[in-house]
């Protein structure tokens, strides 16, 4: 009836009330979509219920309307979701809410359906049962209560079960008295399944290392609810004693180990016998034995049976020599003279030949390898085939005039250009370039033709992208779920998409990329979902809270501060806008150290975080004491292309005391000495990876100012350094870096140089190389010019060989920075890769060494120089 | 006094009628996280004419039928297509054309028809069974499955 009378009268909406809490009236009304002034449509109204419903936060919305002559008032009303407050447990005090809300897995604030509490229940039944409890019975409600609702757990646990006995079965004798001491868990004790189960594992394991490699260990209860004692039978089943044998052509003693583990651990069946022919066939291939096979067999034995490897290695071929018929782009193959023929590798080295080719614009180009069958030394000949060398005449993309206004603008750079070699790679690129470029602009639905046609000798291209875009996509709204201490708009604004904007699919992607990098939430992710408004679809970001606190702790032992700690507490989160705090103190007999920490990442509502942190530390030292204490301010922004900008204030004062040793023996960051002024960063850094750079550059360019009016020792610093890496062969790296530190005091009669502290200094793992560390010139100065070439080569995956220069010189002052002055040093290192970057160990020469110094020097640390 | 009591009367019905609020929306259940609208209901109601709770059910089995024939690409609708499905429903109740939600309704129902016609000409089932049977059969195995929640109220 009303429904008739909303489609045949459509009155306007005079009013729009939501009946909810006066803080989320605001948030809930951009979903509903309507205003006054407004046609009550019913679609509007069923579209408004939906993305309210998809918020997650409510069991139901009710939408009333009272009409009157002006027209339709409009009331939303709420009945919220249950959503998880607390866990209670009734009935048996057999395990802490805690642990049942752990057993249930549940999330903080999730919603309470019937279906979620079912699973929950039969969850900590199930714990239960695996403590022992094996006749529990749980049942699980939801009590609604003001501020949430509560998982309400009654529980009927039952008896505690215990074990009667425990024995092994199927065997007797010595193997019997070999597993009764893995017997768990013991008569008397209470039974928990999963220990059992892990037992008779143990009991497995130790009969196949035996040599039993088809051992079965199962366990068997039987349970007398009378009594509540369960029975433990653990069933043996030995299997024959099994060995393995190698027959035929030798195998590598490491390939055997290797098949002798698998055949143990696969319980020698069928699929772990294949497995290890595979790994036997696997190693001789790798050796230059095209042909190798392994068969395997099972044969009786006395008391037992023996696995037989007929191994047959055939002959084995090694690269005698490389021919190239038809070109001769020998650095791209990675077969070696000397080396074993593998037929993987030469499938490689194919492929790189007609890449090569293709690229040159060969785009019919085809290779083959020829390895005569007879084994041995052989000659190793690729034939080219190359084809006719094919340029593009012209490209184009072409877009129907009524979407080329409003389309997607064209990706920055395609590859495919008039009068560069036609390449069928570059056209599917830029198809699948320019297919993003208008998916990202909402047109879903987009299709991108290549049309190519050639000229009748196959030399010239006309290369054409037709588009055909569809129809164009918007959001509707964007619904926020999830959140319950999160303000909305720390996500709405890591959101690329807006409502009525294009619906972008790569937009969405870096959406959930940026929420996903967001240390508040554990999860989000991005769905859309279909709007009854035409060509336009809404997005739902389904989110989930990460705990907001958390504490690190720490205790350790040295020889100076004997016993220390360490406590850090972290809040994130803090007024649900992504702002973090953090406390960290470390205390010793010795020592203590207290810093302070806040972090903003939108100040003034854009993307620019700022940091405040103030610290103090102090310490007894042998010889010496010290203080040191400050504040820092700093803001930092970031910008498209790997750059930042940061800008700082810093406060630092170190007063050293109780000086018992010449002042030239405290170390240099101890000095006496107060910074306190504004600095600026700019830092670019486009490394694929800061630990292991293959390629980009890192450039970074400091101004630092300390004035006497703030307190500081008055002062000016600037330090530029750049680092640049680049592949100049397919496993050799060549890594170059510079770097220039000037710096001036001002407000004295005579030239000074700066604190300690603040000079520049050169020598050391991370820096001039010939040299001990600060030991270019001891006492520092204020100029600095550093330069650094190194090969870096790869040998193997983990290993590398470096070869390496270091040039330069500190000098008391800038002005005195002469390059006749320059000295130098070269070496050799290793590094062998792991996961927190190279372990390096560096042997450097100087090239210029005089009289009172030492001829070399030896780094041994993790990292690379620069 | 007779004329006052039946003018105050009129007053106070004329008051209550218009200051009585309908239910024009609400969610009447939850399939699977997605919301059963009240208008989607009381709309099959009037296609089909069905009491409130046999039109939820039926809702129900349509939307389940949909979510699983819409999974398959044979059943996806041509432009065509959909728009016939749409002009043969409105004009089965021309009364509720303008409504977008037929159009939808339309829409689904076509996909489901197609989806069976594919599936249930593919398969023939057992022996003795009619398509009304075997499409039952199919229903009840997507009800077993299926998570729906009955929301309580008015």
């Amino acid at each position: 009836m009303i429904l008739a009378l909303l489609l045949a009268a459509l009155p306007a909406v005079t009013s729009v009330r939501l009946e909810a809490p006066e803080r989320d009236v605001e948030r809930l009304l951009r979903y509903v979509g309507i205003a006054p002034g407004d046609e009550l449509r019913p679609e509007r109204v069923r579209d408004a219920v939906q993305r309210l419903y998809a918020t997650g936060e409510f069991e139901d919305v009710v939408v009333s309307v009272r009409e009157d002559a002006s027209g339709a008032q409009l009331v939303f009303r709420f009945v919220p979701a249950p959503r998880l407050a607390a866990v209670r447990v009734e009935g048996a005090s057999v395990i802490s809410p805690k642990a049942v809300r752990r057993a249930a897995r549940f999330q903080s604030g999730e919603p309470l359906w019937p279906p979620r509490l079912d699973a929950a229940a039969a969850q900590v039944a199930l714990a239960l049962v695996r403590k022992g409890y094996l006749e529990a019975r749980v049942e699980a409600r939801a009590e609604r209560r003001p501020g949430g609702t509560d998982a309400v757990f009654q529980l009927a646990s039952g008896p505690l079960v215990r074990v009667s006995r425990a024995s092994i079965e199927g065997t007797s004798g010595g193997l019997a008295l070999l597993l009764e001491p893995l017997i768990r868990p013991r008569a008397g004790k209470a039974f928990e399944r999963a220990v059992a189960q892990a037992a008779a594992e143990r009991m497995r394991a130790r009969l196949a290392q035996g040599g039993r490699w088809r051992a079965a260990v199962e366990v068997r209860e039987a349970y007398d609810p009378a009594a509540g004692r369960v029975a433990l039978s653990f069933v043996v089943t030995p299997g024959p004693w099994m060995r393995v044998d190698f027959r035929g052509d030798a195998a590598p003693a490491k390939a055997r180990r290797a098949v002798e583990t698998l055949l143990r651990e696969g319980g020698a069946s069928l699929d772990a016998r294949e497995a290890g022919a595979e790994r036997l066939e696997e190693t001789l291939v790798a050796r230059g034995h095209r042909n190798a096979s392994a068969t395997h067999r099972v044969e009786p034995l006395p008391g037992g049976e023996r696995i037989v490897y007929d191994v047959d290695a055939g002959p084995a071929w090694r690269c005698a020599a490389l021919r190239f018929a038809g070109g001769s782009p020998s650095a791209l193959v990675k077969t070696r003279v000397g080396e074993p023929v593998r037929d993987a590798l030469l499938d490689d080295d194919v492929r790189a030949l007609v890449g090569a080719l293709e690229a040159d614009g060969h785009f019919e180009a085809r290779a083959e390898a020829d390895v005569p069958d007879t084994g041995g030394d052989v000659p190793v000949t690729f034939r080219l085939a190359p084809g006719p060398r094919c340029l593009v005449e012209s490209f184009s993309v072409e877009t129907p005039p009524e979407a080329s206004e409003t389309g997607a603008a064209l990706p920055r750079e395609l590859r495919t250009r008039a009068g560069r070699p036609y390449r069928i790679r570059d056209v599917a690129l830029d198809r699948h370039a320019l297919l993003l470029a208008w998916r990202n602009a909402g047109y879903l639905s987009a299709e991108v033709a290549p049309e190519v046609s050639l000229s009748d000798d196959r030399g010239t291209a006309v290369v054409r992208l037709r588009v055909t875009p569809g129809e164009r996509t918007r959001v509707d709204r964007i619904i926020v779920r999830g959140l319950r201490d999160t303000r909305e708009e720390v996500v709405r604004r890591e959101l690329l998409v807006e409502e009525g904007g294009p619906l972008g699919v790569g937009d969405v992607l870096e959406s959930q990329r940026r929420l996903g990098a967001l240390p508040i939430l554990e999860r989000a992710t991005l769905v859309e979902v279909e709007s009854e408004a035409a060509g336009r679809r809404s997005v739902l970001v389904d989110t989930r809270e990460a705990p907001f606190r958390t504490f690190a702790y720490g205790v350790g032992y040295g020889d100076r501060e004997k016993l220390r700690g360490s406590l850090e507490v972290t809040r994130r989160n803090l007024f649900g806008m992504d702002r973090t705090l953090t406390a960290f103190a470390r205390g010793s007999l010795t020592s203590s150290r207290f810093l302070v920490s806040y972090k903003e990442p939108y100040l003034l509502g854009r993307r620019l975080e700022l940091y405040v942190t103030g610290f103090r530390e102090e310490e007894d030292r042998e010889g010496f004491d010290y203080v040191k204490g400050g504040g820092l301010v700093q803001t930092l922004f970031r910008i498209r292309g790997g750059r930042t900008l940061i800008t700082r204030y810093a406060y630092q004062k170190t007063d050293t005391f109780n000086v018992e040793v010449p002042q030239d023996e405290v170390d240099r960051q101890f000095q006496d000495a107060t910074i306190s002024g504004p600095s600026f960063s700019v830092v670019q850094d486009t490394r694929d990876d800061p630990l292991e750079p293959r390629r980009g550059s890192f450039v970074g360019a400091d101004l630092q100012l300390s004035l006497r009016a703030l307190g500081g020792d008055p002062f000016l610093k600037s330090y530029l350094q750049a680092a640049s890496y680049r592949r100049v062969l397919p496993r050799t790296l060549l890594a170059a870096s510079a770097r220039l530190g000037l710096a001036r005091t001002f407000g004295f009669e005579e030239k000074t140089r700066l604190p300690l502290p603040e000079r520049f200094f050169a020598g050391g793992d991370f820096s001039f190389r010939g040299f001990p560390t600060d030991g270019v010139l001891e006492e520092g100065g204020n100029g600095l010019l550093l330069g650094s070439l190194e090969l870096r080569f790869d040998a193997t995956q983990r290993f590398s060989l470096a070869l390496f220069s270091d040039l330069g010189n500190v000098y008391p002052f800038a002005s005195d920075i002469d390059l006749g002055d320059i000295r130098a040093s070269a070496g050799v290192g290793l590094r062998y890769r792991t996961a927190f970057g190279p372990v390096r160990l560096d042997w450097a020469v100087k090239l210029d060494r005089k009289p009172e110094e030492e001829a070399s020097r030896i780094h041994f640390t993790v990292g690379h120089a620069f | 006094m007779r004329s006052r009591c039946a003018a105050a009367t009129l007053l106070v019905a004329l008051a209550v009628s218009v200051s009585a609020e309908d239910v024009i929306e609400r969610v009447l259940a939850d399939l699977g996280g997605e919301p059963i609208l009240l208008s989607e209901v009381r709309l099959f109601e009037r296609l089909k004419r069905l009491g409130r709770g046999a039109a939820l059910e039926a809702l129900l089995d349509e939307r389940l039928m949909y979510q699983e024939a819409a999974r398959l690409p044979q059943a996806v609708l041509t432009r065509d297509e959909a728009t016939a499905a749409c002009a043969d429903l409105a004009a089965k109740a021309p009364e509720l054309a303008s409504d977008p939600a037929l159009c939808a309704l339309a829409r689904r129902e076509a996909v489901v028809l197609k989806y069976i016609s594919f599936r249930f000409a593919a398969d023939e089932g057992e022996e003795g069974q009619t398509l009304n049977e075997r499409i039952e059969e199919w229903v009840r195995d997507l009800r077993a499955a299926a998570t729906i929640r009955y929301n309580a109220g008015p």
